[in-house]
């Protein structure tokens, strides 16, 4: 039957479909609601990367602002006459869905440069933790252990309050706490690989000690650290935004979706609600989507869900 | 009492469906032990868990039908199973461990059972409880009662399942591989226990199994299952001496004989091995490695506990003097935890001793002579670290292999990164091994989780060849492996040093296995040496207690029938927990 298939097809959909990442999809899938979250974090995502083009102005383009448009509710008429705030306009008469789609990009990029520097050194030091055991080791983890005593957010503030404000600041402080928890799961993880036969073998086999942790043992601590990852991306994208909304993020030249509810707030009273409740939903949405996706794949890692298991 | 008629069932799971029983039948009367044998994937397991509706999703009975006492079990509801599943099916498992509730008392367990599947009033349960205990062996049941699962050893476990089973009267037991997990020791105790269950309460017994030499000690009748299809029946002795069919006729002879020595296992020969097939570079000079230990000691220090009190030292191995000649295979054996791999991670330099020496030794080409049995031995310092000139072999095939990589990558890398090989020679030798091994070409490109068991110990080997080791330890590279598999691999080893020279340390607890395979071999117990010399002194004629326990307990399921064995009845007292062979030893010896 696969030679009737033309050929164009045969290397796309049944390849996809075929391959490791295909089956895990569909797995993944039979989870309708997850699948749904999972397509609008990736719907956020193209937003996000893609967001100049839906904009109608940027977040400091004061040319492009109207005062006469000032405190439109979404999908009210415009000073020219036509409806082209869909989620009406601030004080200042700034477009939300622009303001919004800035906000998205700096949250999300705020979150992948913490998450990566979170996870390349965590998982460094998880690794090199469970290799050294003895002090070194237990001088890693015991820090690890004071992280995370108390809610990251403390933590957070305290190093904004050492750095100053700024996104690079921002980055920093929430790298600072978060890297911990990728310490903390490479460490279980590794240790547990290490004490398995192949690592022995390989050791026979004469590899040193870095090829081993990072082209044997690595590897094989993806899955659990993919999940943390997932559930913690969700987490600290809230993080940037309780700093934010508390003044101590990002500047106010940089819109972040905390920046924008913290904007919006002194309003509520009035009965401008859309120039917070409207970002403050899509950072609700974003969240929530992320940590349904992050469920999802913890599901999907542990063993019991493993289906065709020996019996 | 059981009979099953033309049975065919299959798995289905999403759109694959694999037919794991074709046309089975199978017939247990009461007071008879029936053998269902064959190697892991025959469907010997699915058998047990229809009978007793355990069948996993996906498990369907297409056609044929199971009667058991005139009732057919496989039109039977999930809770029409439940009524007889306990009360008249009683089952036995491979791991008592998990077959107990860890939260509850054994004595609870037992208890609970007789009252509510055997109805017994609640006041004379515990009376009831304690024959029991009492007939599956423990001389003082009273101390087993209260006490819970992890307190228990493996061999006390499985008589209290054993007794659970037995609780109701039922009246057929499926035993699914009842003595795997167990020592040999605790082997024989089961299988007697079953025997004494089927004679005395006429209890069928449905015994599920891989082991041939249990079916022979236990089995009055036995049913070799292939690949979904019994290809043989009748007699336990008839089968087992005479079986015409040819996998049947593999499986026995793949079990090593109790006496004697053989060339090989399995003929013809199933492994290509041959000098010529590899083209290992054999650098003269490392031509084959012996290793010394001398006084060797591993110990661990005891912890002070939160009272400042200091627990004692805890010895793994205690002032161990053993040698392995260049060229020669040397046996290690001894019951678990006598530190059989312990010696072996030594001697790989996985671990490190808290005291003596380990040397590795070369063998010198007596050029006047040029005897080969009794090399001049030349003594190096080399470190197995400086270049990997020792390999091992594990005993868990799925844990050995990185499941990351194809086994391709696997053997290549480390030839390349370490060894300094080109990539075309490294591919060229990869092709090689894994023919040589047994498998095809094209299995380089899977991944591990793709093969079995047998399969991935042949990969380590093969991987442990890539390195061109000169010593190659094997750490009871069999013990999770069917017999077929295990002649194999056994039959391989041989040949690799017939054909090499490659030193090989063997450790093992299958006396039958060492013996044929081995020159040599050291017997270990409670970490300290106690006998040492040629394989065949010492298995024939065993000086030291201990070994001579060990031979006893290897042998004696051949003699079950004997009324000597009737003595290993009591060998599971409670206090001994049932490990204390000595008093087995003198009951045998007595009667």
């Amino acid at each position: 039957m696969t030679a009737l298939v033309p050929h164009i097809r045969a290397m796309s959909f049944q390849r996809l479909a075929q391959s490791a990442f295909g089956r895990w999809l569909a797995r993944y899938n039979e989870d309708r609601f997850a699948a749904v979250c999972l397509s609008v974090t990736a719907g956020f995502l193209v937003i996000a990367l893609a967001g100049p083009f839906f904009a109608l102005h940027k977040p400091g383009d004061l040319a492009a602002i109207e005062l006469a448009d000032s405190m439109l509710a979404p999908l009210s008429k415009s000073a020219i006459g036509d409806v082209r705030y869909v989620l009406g306009t601030d004080v200042l008469g700034r477009d939300i869905l622009s303001m919004a789609i800035f906000g998205l990009r700096t949250s999300l990029g705020v979150a992948f440069a913490a998450t990566g520097g979170a996870l390349a050194i965590g998982c460094v030091a998880g690794l090199a933790a469970a290799h050294a055991q003895g002090a070194a080791a237990a001088a890693i983890m015991r820090t690890v252990d004071i992280f995370l005593s108390a809610p990251s957010i403390l933590f957070a503030l305290l190093f904004i309050s050492i750095l100053g404000r700024g996104a690079e600041n921002t980055v920093l402080a929430i790298l600072l706490v978060q890297w911990t928890h990728y310490a903390r799961a490479m460490n279980a993880a590794a240790t547990a690989e290490l004490k398995k036969d192949y690592v022995a073998a390989a050791r026979l086999q004469g590899f040193s000690a870095t090829d081993i942790l990072f082209r044997q043992v690595l590897p094989n601590c993806i899955p659990p650290i993919s999940v943390i990852l997932a559930v913690q991306f969700g987490f600290v994208i809230a993080l940037e935004a309780s700093l934010s909304f508390l003044g101590l993020g990002l500047p106010i030249t940089q819109p972040s979706l905390g920046g924008l509810v913290a904007d919006g707030q002194e309003y509520l009273m009035g009965g401008a609600y859309w120039i917070s409740i409207l970002p403050g939903s899509i950072l609700l949405l974003l969240v929530f989507c992320m940590n349904v996706v992050g469920d999802r794949l913890r599901v999907l890692q542990s063993p019991l869900s493993a289906r065709g298991g020996t019996c | 009492m059981l009979k099953i008629h033309d049975l065919n069932l299959s798995f289905e799971n999403g759109q694959s469906s694999a037919h794991i029983l074709k046309d089975f039948n199978l017939t247990v009367t009461a007071g008879e032990i029936v053998a269902l044998v064959g190697e892991s994937g025959a469907g010997k397991s699915t058998v047990g868990a229809a009978i007793g509706g355990r069948l996993p999703p996906g498990g369907k009975i297409m056609s044929g039908s199971i009667t058991f006492n005139g009732e057919r079990l496989d039109s039977f509801s999930p809770t029409q199973f439940e009524r007889i599943r306990g009360a008249e099916i009683g089952s036995i498992f491979q791991n008592p461990l998990s077959a107990l509730n860890p939260f509850e008392t054994a004595g609870r367990q037992l208890i609970e059972t007789l009252i509510i599947r055997g109805g017994v009033a609640r006041r004379s349960a515990r009376e009831r409880a304690i024959t029991l205990l009492r007939r599956v062996g423990f001389d003082d049941p009273e101390i087993i009662l209260p006490r819970y699962p992890h307190e228990l050893s493996g061999g006390m476990l499985q008589r209290v399942v054993v007794a659970i089973a037995l609780s109701c009267d039922p009246s057929l037991i499926i035993a699914d591989e009842p003595t795997t997990a167990l020592d040999v020791s605790l082997r024989n105790g089961i299988i007697e226990l079953l025997r004494d269950a089927a004679e005395a309460s006429q209890i069928g017994v449905l015994l599920i199994t891989h082991d041939v030499s249990v079916v022979q000690a236990a089995a009055h009748r036995v049913c070799i299952l292939h690949k979904g299809e019994v290809i043989e029946t009748g007699a336990t002795s008839d089968v087992l001496a005479n079986p015409r069919h040819p996998y049947a006729r593999r499986l026995i002879s793949s079990v090593p004989p109790p006496t004697g020595k053989l060339k090989r296992l399995q003929n013809p020969p199933l492994s290509t091995l041959q000098p010529n097939s590899l083209r290992l570079d054999r650098n003269d000079s490392r031509a084959a490695t012996g290793v010394v230990l001398q006084d060797v000691s591993v110990r661990y220090a005891g912890k002070r506990n939160i009272f400042l009190k200091q627990t004692t030292d805890l010895y793994a191995l205690k002032n161990v003097n053993l040698s392995a000649a260049p060229g020669r295979i040397l046996g290690i054996v001894g019951s678990s935890g006598s530190g059989k791999t312990t010696v072996a991670r030594l001697i790989a330099g996985l671990a490190d001793p808290t005291a003596g020496r380990i040397t590795f030794t070369h063998a010198v080409e007596d050029k006047s002579g040029g005897s080969a049995n009794a090399p001049t031995v030349d003594e190096a310092v080399a470190s197995p670290t400086d270049a990997p000139l020792v390999q091992m072999i594990f005993q868990n095939p799925f844990a050995s292999l990185n499941p990351r990589y194809s086994v391709f990558r696997q053997l290549i890398d480390a030839p390349k990164k370490v060894a300094g090989m080109s990539r075309a020679d490294a591919e060229d030798q990869a092709v090689t091994l894994i023919e040589a091994v047994g498998l095809a070409r094209n299995d380089l490109d899977k991944y591990p989780h793709a093969f079995s068991g047998g399969q991935l110990q042949r990969i380590s080997i093969a991987r442990a060849l890539s390195m061109n080791p000169s010593l190659l330890i094997c750490d009871e590279p069999t013990s999770a492996l069917d017999v077929t598999i295990q002649a194999y691999i056994v039959d391989m080893l041989k040949d690799l040093n017939d054909a090499f020279g490659v030193t090989i340390v063997f450790i093992t607890h299958d006396l039958s296995v060492c013996r044929h395979l081995c020159d040599d071999v050291v017997v270990l117990n409670r970490g300290e040496v106690c006998e040492t010399g040629s394989t065949l002194d010492v298995l024939d004629a065993p000086k030291h207690r201990f070994t001579q326990r060990l031979v006893l307990n290897s042998n004696v399921c051949q003699r079950i029938d004997d009324r000597k064995a009737q003595a290993i009845k009591g060998a599971g007292s409670p206090n001994a927990g049932g490990t204390d062979d000595g008093e087995l030893l003198s009951r045998i010896q007595s009667a």
